[in-house]
């Protein structure tokens, strides 16, 4: 009778999988509250104490989830906790021993991937923006499809070090360029960080880099020319302007076009600007 | 990850019939697909069989030619397949091919052809680019029972794939071929295996992939399962019913597919390793730097297919896909514009709440401004297993009971929602707005399996229908019904139509292009 009824348990789970619960998942307080009984049933597993620190550590429950993580550091193996408990005590902002945990976990499991993105952060917030930067690449290079996002992520983490890491930055988005080709969640992230390390002229370079890839958009048009008024090509910037409205005008109108063509407008009067303050200060020189 | 490699002379028996190339001496392959199909290029792609090299001409006849010139060897990629780059083709026109040596022996299959699309943004010379879309469809490998329940209740659907397809080719019968074959997700249960994609998809639809590029996007059963504890939605206490379910990872890591076979070894899905798809660019789109999402041009349309279920898991991962749709769209100048994603931003299936559901909520929240502001013109999902067709829509990025039907939704003349049939055909320039700024969303998740009405009893809260069952507002129609999508887009507008598994078509809409005030809008070539 029971085995029946595991079966036909078994069948109505089978039955519900087309369905896909895949998004139904359960809040993490029901799964707190399923872990609680998993735990009252095997209280000798650190499996389950492990799972519970890190939904208490995700909802901010840190000295809750500290005390489940040194119990199953108590009942199995300490290294095994340790990538858990260093995400964790970085949170805490206890930088020293998040690093020694992960520090420990990494020199068992060198080529751990979400460990070596963990010790990049920590690394990073400690203003060891080598050790950082050394990690990302580990993580990439272990990592088989990594994602742009990620690189934009390592990026952005890379160039708010306290000491100030915008090289680093540029080197990762570079890297993964290389690693993804050319495309502009990586470049358009560059081109910001050339931009705030005072180089418009390399900002300018890369985003002429992105002329294929964005079939030379009337967006990216109007970028351009924004970018060749930052280094004074001011009669280049304007007839990048004027083949950016004729473009528009043969495309439907949307609410981003219409943006387009206020900026557009912006940008107009930026260079008139210009023209009158240089022809006022060198005159008869016609930019 | 399993592969097929080294099967030998494996020969499938495909159930359409369709002969596949070979020669006495040469083994079939075991599948073919086409992908990236540009004007002057297109990737063919097989597995099985002996043939090394693929030729193609403009007819099957030179292919019988002993030294015919137009041959390319194979490089092998993942997965086990072969690959060969077909270049320096004739835009618009039908390329005929042959997987292995042209001869007079060559087994040439006058059934091995496809369409390249014009160069530029122009329908074929047919005038109308044809699509045809399916979700959830992967239904013939579900799981079978040992023993059966003995109750009543159908958990598996065999055939029924098979029946949306020949309801598909009922209703296509004498007219064009299909230039863009859609793929909405789900399309090999459970879990995405490379068996499973072969049974659920390779034998299932043979005769409309060897002629037409396949588009596909990822779902929750392409990335495999994890340990799921079923027991608290069916009543039961926790733990109780902790099982591997394919179709419930959450990760948005590709490389956390999981089959559940502890004798495998799991290198990421299969769905990356069968499909070749662009994310350089290649066919026509912005770079996107991953496969697992991209887009593309053909002819006179531009589709982009989306990634729901794992960079939408990841904030940094979406952002960079929401940052890279933006650029992608900017740059888009075709006159129609179609989004594929797998979970529904409207949807009120069973078990598939767009109010509840992470993904869902996401995609609408994130993306739905993105189409908005972008003339982004149809969405198409599935997940949910029914067919839902949203009105004309705009700026509703709420939960259903936010829905208004006069500040969301396209009017017509009497105040009610505007159908897109007859008198009241969308205009993609909007009367209201003037501007490109609504688009119809659809879930067509029904090309595998069809929910039926089964109202949930307390406690059990899965596998069956809840009150609200298919009653999403912003929906203009909403049916149980097994079925498919097809599309045509011609120069003046695009037709979306729902076919059922007898080739009736149960609903349609049409939008038309140009400003409704001004008149038609001039062409741009």
């Amino acid at each position: 009778m029971i085995r029946f009824l595991i079966i036909r348990l078994a069948a109505i789970s089978l039955l519900l999988v087309p369905a896909g619960p895949a998004g139904s998942h359960p809040s993490a307080l029901e799964r707190i509250e399923r872990l609680d009984a998993a735990i009252r049933a095997h209280p000798e597993d650190p499996a389950n104490y492990v799972r519970r620190g890190q939904v208490e550590r995700d909802l901010g429950r840190f000295e809750r989830a500290r005390r489940d993580f040194e119990q199953a550091e108590r009942l199995g193996d300490p290294i095994l906790v340790a990538y858990d408990r260093g995400v964790l005590l970085h949170r805490m902002g206890e930088l020293a021993q998040a690093r020694r945990a992960l520090d420990a976990f990494l020199a068992r499991f060198p080529r751990h991937p979400q460990a070596l993105e963990a010790r990049a952060q920590v690394a990073r917030d400690q203003g060891d923006s080598a050790t950082s930067l050394a990690d990302y690449r580990a993580y990439f290079a272990v990592h088989a499809s990594p994602h742009p996002g990620d690189y934009v992520s390592a990026a952005k983490m890379l160039a708010s070090a306290p000491d100030g890491g915008v090289e680093s930055a540029l080197t990762m988005l570079d890297e993964g360029m290389v690693r993804l080709g050319q495309t502009p969640q990586l470049q358009r992230p560059a081109i910001e960080l050339e931009r705030r390390r005072g180089r418009d002229d390399l900002a300018l370079a890369r985003l002429e880099s992105l002329a294929t890839s964005l079939g030379e958009s009337a967006e990216w048009k109007v970028d351009r020319a924004e970018a060749l008024l930052r280094v004074a090509r001011i009669a280049d910037a304007s007839s990048q302007l004027e083949a950016a409205k004729l473009q528009l005008d043969r495309l439907a109108a949307t609410r981003a076009r219409q943006r387009l063509r206020v900026r557009i407008e912006a940008l107009e009067r930026e260079i008139e600007a210009a023209r009158i303050a240089s022809s006022s200060s060198k005159p008869g020189d016609v930019p | 990850m399993r592969s097929l490699q080294g099967s030998g002379m494996r020969v499938l028996t495909w159930m359409a019939g369709v002969a596949l190339v070979a020669t006495a001496a040469q083994a079939e392959p075991e599948r073919i697909l086409l992908q990236q199909v540009g004007p002057t290029s297109a990737l063919l792609k097989w597995r099985g069989g002996d043939a090394d090299q693929a030729c193609w001409a403009r007819s099957a006849a030179p292919l019988r030619k002993r030294n015919w010139p137009l041959c390319a060897p194979a490089v092998e990629t993942e997965g086990g397949h072969k690959q060969v780059l077909l270049d320096s083709l004739p835009p618009d026109k039908e390329i005929h091919y042959l997987i292995g040596e042209p001869g007079p022996q060559a087994a040439v299959d006058p059934a091995l052809h496809f369409r390249t699309p014009p160069p530029n943004n122009k329908p074929p010379r047919d005038g109308n680019t044809h699509i045809w879309i399916v979700g959830d469809s992967g239904t013939a490998t579900e799981r079978q029972l040992n023993p059966p329940l003995g109750d009543g209740v159908s958990l598996t659907h065999p055939g029924e794939a098979l029946e949306v397809k020949q309801g598909f080719l009922t209703y296509n019968q004498g007219k064009e071929p299909v230039d863009l074959f859609l793929l909405l997700g789900d399309n090999a249960y459970l879990d995405g295996t490379d068996a499973q994609w072969q049974k659920a998809f390779f034998e299932i639809y043979p005769e409309i992939i060897q002629s037409a590029q396949v588009v596909p996007t990822i779902g929750n059963h392409e990335m495999g399962g994890t340990l799921f504890d079923l027991g608290p939605f069916l009543g039961f206490p926790p733990g109780r019913l902790i099982t591997f379910l394919g179709g419930t990872s959450s990760s948005p890591d590709p490389q956390s597919w999981d089959d559940g076979d502890p004798n495998t070894v799991d290198d990421g899905p299969p769905y990356l390793d069968i499909f070749s798809l662009p994310s350089n660019g290649e066919a026509g789109g912005v770079a996107s730097g991953t496969e697992q999402y991209y887009s593309l041009d053909y002819g006179n349309v531009h589709v982009v297919s989306l990634d729901s279920q794992l960079s939408n898991r990841d904030d940094s991962q979406r952002q960079a896909m929401a940052d890279w749709l933006v650029d992608d769209l900017s740059a888009n100048d075709r006159d129609w514009t179609i989004v594929i994603f797998h979970h529904p931003p409207y949807s009120k299936g069973e078990n598939h709440d767009s109010d509840v559901e992470d993904a869902e909520i996401d995609m609408r929240e994130v993306f739905t401004p993105i189409f908005d502001e972008h003339g982004v013109d149809v969405v198409y999902s599935g997940h949910s297993h029914s067919y839902e067709r949203s009105y004309y829509l705009t700026g509703h990025t709420g939960l259903s009971t936010s829905f208004d039907l006069a500040t969301h939704a396209e009017l017509d003349a009497d105040g009610n929602g505007a159908s897109g049939q007859d008198a009241e055909t969308y205009a993609q320039i909007s009367a209201g707005s003037r501007i490109d700024d609504k688009v119809v969303y659809t879930v067509a998740g029904s090309s595998g399996k069809a929910d039926e009405l089964n109202p949930c009893v307390p406690p059990r809260t899965l596998g069956c229908t809840p009150p609200d069952w298919l009653m999403h507002p912003a929906h203009f129609v909403s049916l149980p019904e097994k079925g498919s999508v097809v599309v045509d887009a011609s120069r003046k507008e695009l037709t979306s139509r729902f076919i059922d598994v007898h080739g009736d078509v149960l609903d349609a809409f049409t939008i038309r292009r140009g400003d409704p005030v001004k008149g038609p809008r001039r062409d741009r070539d």
